[in-house]
């Protein structure tokens, strides 16, 4: 007599462990393997498009901080260069080069929370505390540049606040000499480790087509196999002048999008940003750190599309301008956004251990999704 | 290609009607589509091999009231293969008697699958209403929240399920940001 | 059952005795507040590094319980929204008395920067009752410490046993 199964709607709801922030996924399972997964959002929905309308420009600054609290420095970086484009204000190289800087800076420490959660995740708690002992180096060296931990609100338009401090470019070549070392560290424990390897190697393969209809971005779509990234091929800032590589997916260890990928792209990621930081301490030119004139911004009447290359992928603003003091409006369009929907398409036929794995790999993060 | 070329291979594939391209202003230039032709140019432009937008970046929704009543769909798109880039907008009017009827338009979510999500946030943002979606509800708000938020005459509720919304202390401090 | 709290005498050779055992209790209950975890937004990353090795709260007893049957107190960190509000009184329900909250930092306050979003809940104290609210935005691990340390305090000067003043 055959063996009659019912399925179960299970809620992963929004208060869990292993989400990355406050989202909730409904499950429909067959005991482990799931049907049907289809993600509900808006836990952390916070309105910052209509708050964009009601404030003058250069008070928004402080809200793009919390667009995506982990890579802060990238999301200021974003708002900025859009609105300097609207309203042409021009940045002097010791200002570009500083951007650059803390920008990279702030793309280590996002992968470094991306791969310790993302261990934690698959049940090893310790790298977890290695990491963020990572992130107490680099804390420190924000803290002195610009006072804040986590929401820096340092970058403004035609510059940036405040002027690299006596020795910072010491400590940070002393912490970047830490550093490379700790990676290997890494390597050699997580990245090579079997049981790891086991888990992730051809779970939730993304193939090529359905990264581009879905509009992955960053890390994910380079997994994939496909060779895009917005600071090599439209570049902003002085990326030009910088020498790096690019990494993208190869189907050495596993196939080309599978989690196990999405995960080494990271790694060789925060390799090509401390060469990045080596060249810029080498580079970093003298002169003003903030063009700041005395009169009003302005802004010409227009639209403005602008991207720039964040940690999570392609970070878009859309800016309307009619002319006054404040935007008309502001469309944010972030890569965790894209992550999550692709999520239904992906999950039926993994375990729900697998879910997990897949929703730690594409590094979603709820602000970004919700805003 | 550049923007003049597409336009012109554009405006020979679908024909002159209705498509109006706009360039005057500082700032990025956009193609103006009728909304009955949207969904016919969103099939050539993905499938045109000279086109070929393989990438819908963004989608967002508009709202304009000053001297007319309208809402905007902006598209957003990219080709990979060509590195080339497109704006498309298609304007509807959002008239005072039954607005929700009027705002209708048709769901490229079939040619761009990243487009799902993003009509369903317009949808929840603006109330356009996207025909032929296969998901269609709020996606950022609670399922019973009343109104559009980003609609520029949108008014606040004072509570929801209980829930007061403000805060007498900082009231004051929020009268005097928004007077600003 | 019989409800034995606040009808003990405070005075004599009996309230010698309860004091002291009113005094114990609340040093073994303070010596180990386990808190869930509930990181909302910012704040969560900041919660997460004060349980890192730095500024280790672990040494004062507070481990992190993902289930709120488990714990003591509950940290809100982060902005709270309407959609979220329902969850937050749900997970305060399931938590077993003797229960306290902690909101961390102003979003969880008073709504924080976004005064002028629709969406978001000017304060959890209009969801749940609050013992020590800590500002900052996001507060340093030292600031949390802190907050976790009056909370102690607090805790010490309870009384359950013995007739309360």
């Amino acid at each position: 007599m055959p063996l009659t199964t019912e399925t179960m709607v299970l809620n992963m709801g929004p208060h869990h462990p292993s989400t990355h922030g406050v989202l909730r996924f409904i499950l429909r399972t067959d005991g482990e393997l799931i049907h049907m997964c289809r993600p509900d959002i808006g836990y952390l929905h916070r309105g910052l498009e209509k708050i964009a309308e009601q404030v003058p420009y250069a008070h928004f600054m402080p809200y793009t901080d919390r667009l995506d609290y982990l890579a802060a420095m990238n999301c200021n970086l974003g708002y900025a260069i859009t609105v300097e484009r609207a309203a042409e204000i021009e940045v002097p190289p010791r200002a570009e080069y500083i951007r650059v800087l803390v920008a990279e800076l702030n793309r280590i420490i996002s992968h470094l929370v991306s791969v310790g959660t993302f261990a934690m995740d698959m049940g090893a708690v310790t790298p977890f505390t290695h990491t963020i002992r990572e992130r107490e180096w680099v804390n420190d060296l924000f803290e002195e540049l610009c006072g804040a931990r986590l929401t820096y609100n340092y970058i403004r338009f035609g510059g940036v606040a405040f002027d690299l401090p006596q020795g910072f470019l010491q400590r940070l070549n002393r912490f970047l000499n830490y550093f490379e070392p700790r990676l290997e560290q890494y390597n050699r424990f997580i990245s090579k480790n079997k049981i790891f390897k086991e888990r992730l190697v051809g779970v939730a393969v993304i193939g090529l087509e359905q990264a581009l209809d879905y509009r992955l971005v960053g890390p994910n779509l380079r997994a994939s196999g496909i060779d895009w990234d917005l600071r090599r091929d439209e570049p902003y800032s002085v990326y030009e002048d910088l020498e790096f590589d690019v990494p993208v997916g190869v189907s050495e260890i596993g196939e080309l999008g599978d989690c196990y990928s999405r995960y080494w792209i990271r790694i060789l990621e925060m390799e090509q940003s401390v060469r990045i930081l080596r060249q810029c301490i080498e580079k970093m030119p003298e002169g003003s750190y903030w063009n700041r004139s005395k009169k009003k911004l302005k802004v010409e009447p227009g639209e403005f599309y602008v991207r720039t290359e964040a940690p999570r992928g392609e970070l878009g603003f859309y800016l309307i301008s009619k002319g006054g003091p404040k935007p008309h409006r502001l469309k944010i369009m972030t890569g965790s956004f894209a992550a999550m929907s692709i999520v239904e398409a992906v999950a039926s036929g993994l375990m729900v251990a697998d879910l997990v794995a897949l929703i730690a790999s594409l590094d979603v993060v709820a602000p970004e999704v919700d805003r | 290609m550049d923007r003049q070329a597409i336009v012109e291979r554009i405006k020979n594939i679908i024909g002159e009607a209705e498509l109006e391209w706009v360039d005057d202003q500082p700032g990025d230039p956009y193609l103006v589509v009728g909304r009955d032709k949207l969904l016919r140019l969103a099939i050539y432009l993905k499938g045109d091999p000279y086109l070929a937008f393989d990438t819908l970046v963004c989608l967002s929704g508009v709202h304009h009231m000053g001297d007319k009543d309208e809402v905007e769909v902006v598209y957003h798109l990219y080709s990979l293969r060509h590195r080339h880039q497109l704006t498309l907008k298609v304007k509807l009017d959002r008239p005072a008697f039954f607005p929700h009827f009027y705002l209708r338009i048709d769901s490229v979510s079939g040619i761009w699958p990243a487009a799902g999500w993003l009509e369903r946030e317009a949808y929840d943002m603006l109330g356009i209403h996207f025909v032929g979606h296969s998901d269609f509800r709020r996606l950022l708000l609670p399922s019973d929240w009343e109104g559009h938020p980003l609609q520029k005459d949108y008014q606040e509720p004072a509570a929801y399920r209980d829930i007061g919304t403000s805060r007498e202390e900082v009231e004051g401090i929020v009268v005097e940001l928004q007077e600003q | 059952m019989v409800n034995i709290y606040h009808k003990m005498p405070s005075e004599g050779f009996f309230g010698a005795v309860f004091t002291t055992v009113d005094k114990a209790l609340n040093w073994f209950r303070l010596s180990s507040v386990w808190y869930l975890l509930f990181g909302l937004a910012c704040c969560g990353i900041e919660l997460m590094q004060t349980g890192g090795p730095r500024a280790d709260i672990d040494r004062i007893g507070s481990v992190p319980r993902p289930t709120p049957r488990q714990s003591d107190l509950m940290i809100v960190a982060g902005t709270l929204t309407y959609k979220m509000a329902s969850r937050l009184r749900l997970l305060y329900d399931q938590m077993a008395e003797p229960k306290y909250v902690i909101a961390m930092g102003s979003c969880a306050n008073c709504g924080g920067l976004f005064q002028l979003s629709y969406s978001v809940v000017k304060g959890v104290d209009k969801i749940v009752p609050v013992d020590v609210y800590v500002p900052g935005c996001p507060p340093r691990p030292e600031a949390l410490t802190e907050g976790i340390l009056k909370l102690q305090e607090k805790i010490r000067k309870e009384r359950f046993l013995v007739k309360g003043d």
